[in-house]
């Protein structure tokens, strides 16, 4: 390919990644787990300092590097953070990732290296949650980091550093770890048998310097996040308890096949289809590809014989676990993208199977691209979208102006202190991060009724029914909260001129 | 980790029992709000702080106010008929996402796939032809059941206007902040259940009923299941 035909077509996937990162990044509620990453956040910006909590955080390297790009915008407090300040992190991280096939442009040629960027750069599950401030597009960003750098056959050492924040943004980095040594291993297992590799004590003779500064470098790494920079050695002990204190909600348990069908079964929702079976299947091709044809040189055909084998071992690997987010499928799906574009390298007899190829991936690429516009844009937080996740409702985001305009109706009192009653109240936080006086509570408190709003996520009926309205208002789908507002409020907004 | 914050319990107690929300400066008090010290300052109580936990629960929560077990038993004048079945409806999205309007007038009133008209976000309204003029004695009304939802600025009109710009009647308001730019309505927002909900329609004399609505707690869509419409038919 000529130069500045490739060089415009690496600047075309880019330029599309980034718009589909980055366009209308603020248009979604906040979710209740940007809400809590947020908080965390904004506690490390404050003067209280760095706190791991491994029963409940994941790793601190989001919440670091948040604050980082927080603090370059000269925001500094809980308050003063928007979610686009928030969200540009993986954003940023999500169109990085894009671009990271350019690393094996010299060992595994453009075109794979172009089409795997362009399925990473369209796929709704990438695009969706690089639009979220959460862990997982960091993690799937160091993670194929780590990938490319340890597909170089000389100096591979470096991957340690990736493995590292790997390891610093989230505790599932140990099933990537787990997947990789295993796919590695079976793959070295078969050479041995076929006396295609060396030998153990050969591969330790060139390598075991290597990987002792690769280990050793993951750790530096991982400890320079988890110490907040060797400050607080708690966070060593607590990166590990972490793995066995760990406490998930519950309530997120689903069936083996949850992943198969979230990807792989097209499904009609919402009267639109949504599936990701069209990057299976070059992906798929890929891999026969490399089992049959001969061709193949033997770099590119133990990257696809790996990437093949690690991202089965992830998704067995999450599936046999109850717990189910589709966000969990981030990294794994990585691996497949990437596989994907192997697809080009399998010889073709003539030139109509290349055009028909070509055809198929371009349809491929357009469909992904019209569900991840179709994911962010109308389904952005509609249960109906399947990377939609227990999706915070579209109704929150008017309830501070509606806070506000109750505020002004009764000039002479303050809507504070706003009482929250009830458990899974996120991320109502998030939205009432103006107030000062703001407090949570998972039963009522005496004396509720004189506050002048109470949001509840539980029945107040008997408590508050005398000197409130109860309003019904969305914090999540299928879960309403009843704002409560006393009397005096509820009449004076009513009474109150509309606004013109 | 979820027990209540003691210090917080007992901040909240002296703030209530200090100010009830007055700001800076307040003195006046009425009967509908809470007492205060006249002439006090303002306390500034450490308040139980949010707790940081994993992902919310993907399930339905119970009841936050307690549901109809019935439903609502309604009188109307002798010679009220079911007036809406089976007539035209109309709409001010054109292409519903799912299902269609017709729907609204068809009787069947569940909630599944194939029961129901999707329309799009943002503040949309069907329109019933009653065919004729007809005195509107109540209007029973389906949104979506199936979730505990509520659906917002859920306004209802009568008139013999079918462009609804004279001689327009207000039966049912619940926009409380005004969001809809109609005029704020007295009625109170509720919870969808598979009882609906039942609007006087006061005699209110018109050919169309129209309703609208702005999304709903769960999302930004606006859904019909059925609407009814009773009345007596006007006289030739």
């Amino acid at each position: 390919m000529r130069t500045p035909l490739l060089i415009a077509c690496w600047l075309a996937v880019a330029v599309l990644g980034t718009f589909l990162r980055f366009d209308d990044l603020s248009g979604r509620p906040f979710h209740a787990d940007e809400a809590t990453g947020a908080r965390i956040t904004a506690h490390r910006m404050a003067s209280t300092g760095y706190v791991f909590d491994p029963v409940h955080y994941h790793g601190p390297s989001l919440s670091a590097i948040g604050g980082v790009g927080a603090r370059l915008q000269g925001i500094r407090t809980w308050s003063g953070l928007e979610k686009s300040t928030l969200r540009a992190l993986p954003a940023i991280a999500g169109s990085l990732l894009v671009l990271v096939p350019l690393l094996g442009r010299r060992r595994f040629g453009d075109a794979a290296m172009l089409i795997a960027a362009t399925a990473l750069s369209t796929s709704p599950l990438l695009v969706y949650y690089s639009r979220m401030y959460i862990h997982e597009i960091l993690l799937a960003l160091f993670g194929a980091l780590a990938l490319f750098q340890l597909a170089s056959a000389k100096r591979w050492w470096p991957a340690g550093i990736w493995i590292g924040m790997m390891f610093a943004t989230k505790e599932t980095f140990a099933i990537s770890m787990l997947a990789w040594t295993a796919a590695g291993a079976v793959l070295y297992g078969l050479g041995l048998i076929r006396r295609q590799v060396p030998a153990p004590q050969e591969l330790w003779k060139h390598h075991g310097r290597q990987a002792g500064l690769a280990v050793g470098l993951a750790l530096l790494t991982s400890l320079a996040f988890y110490t907040n920079g060797f400050t607080h050695w708690q966070g060593a002990v607590d990166s590990v308890r972490t793995y066995f204190v760990y406490e998930p909600v519950e309530g997120h348990d689903k069936p083996w096949h949850y992943y198969l069908q979230l990807l792989l079964a097209p499904r009609e929702l919402a009267a639109a289809w949504w599936f990701e079976t069209t990057v299976a299947l070059p992906a798929l091709a890929a891999l026969t590809g490399s089992l049959c044809a001969r061709s193949m040189s033997p770099a590119t055909r133990a990257a696809i014989q790996f990437l093949a084998l690690a991202a089965l071992l992830h998704l067995l690997i999450y599936s046999v676990i109850a717990y189910k987010t589709p966000w969990l499928m981030v990294l794994p799906w990585v691996h497949v993208c990437l596989l994907a574009g192997f697809v080009v390298t399998i010889p073709l007899p003539h030139r109509f199977a290349k055009v028909g190829v070509a055809a198929a991936l371009v349809a491929c690429f357009a469909s992904q691209f019209l569900q991840s516009r179709r994911a962010t844009g109308r389904f952005a937080s509609d249960e109906r979208n399947p990377y939609a996740y227990v999706p915070t409702s579209e109704d929150i985001e008017s309830l501070p102006a509606w806070f506000s305009s109750l505020d002004e109706a009764l000039p002479e009192r303050s809507v504070e202190p706003i009482g929250v009653v009830g458990d899974d109240y996120w991320p109502l936080p998030w939205y009432l991060r103006h107030y000062d006086q703001v407090g949570y509570w998972t039963s009522p408190p005496e004396s509720l009724e004189r506050l002048p709003l109470v949001l509840a996520t539980a029945d107040l009926t008997t408590v508050l029914a005398s000197t409130h309205i109860p309003v019904p208002r969305g914090l999540r789908t299928d879960s309403p909260l009843i704002v409560w507002v006393r009397t005096d409020f509820w009449d004076a907004s009513l009474a109150a001129p509309a606004d013109e | 980790m979820k027990s209540t914050n003691i210090l917080g319990l007992i901040g909240l107690t002296l703030a209530l029992a200090s100010c009830g929300g007055e700001k800076d400066g307040d003195t006046a008090s009425s009967s509908s709000a809470p007492g205060g010290t006249a002439g006090g300052v303002p306390l500034t109580p450490e308040l139980p702080p949010e707790l940081i936990e994993g992902t919310p629960k993907p399930m339905k929560v119970p009841n936050l106010i307690p549901a109809p077990k019935a439903a609502p038993e309604f009188l109307v004048p002798e010679g009220t008929e079911l007036l809406s079945a089976g007539k035209t409806v109309t709409s001010s999205d054109d292409y519903p996402i799912i299902g269609d309007v017709s729907l609204i007038t068809d009787g069947d009133k569940e909630a599944g796939e194939g029961y129901y008209v999707e329309l799009l976000d943002g503040l949309q309204w069907v329109q019933i032809d009653l065919g004729a003029p007809a005195e509107v004695n109540a209007l029973w009304l389906w949104h979506f059941h199936s979730q505990k939802r509520a659906y917002h600025d859920v306004i209802i009109q009568i008139s013999d206007d079918p462009e609804f710009k004279e001689g327009v009647t207000t039966i049912y308001n619940n926009d409380y902040d005004d969001s809809a730019g109609m005029g704020k309505g007295t009625d109170h927002p509720y919870v969808e259940t598979r009882f609906g909900k039942v609007v006087d329609g006061k005699g209110t004399k018109g050919q169309y009923v129209r309703l609208y609505s702005q999304g709903n707690t769960s999302n930004d869509m606006n859904h019909y299941i059925e609407v009814e419409v009773y009345g007596i038919p006007a006289a030739e």
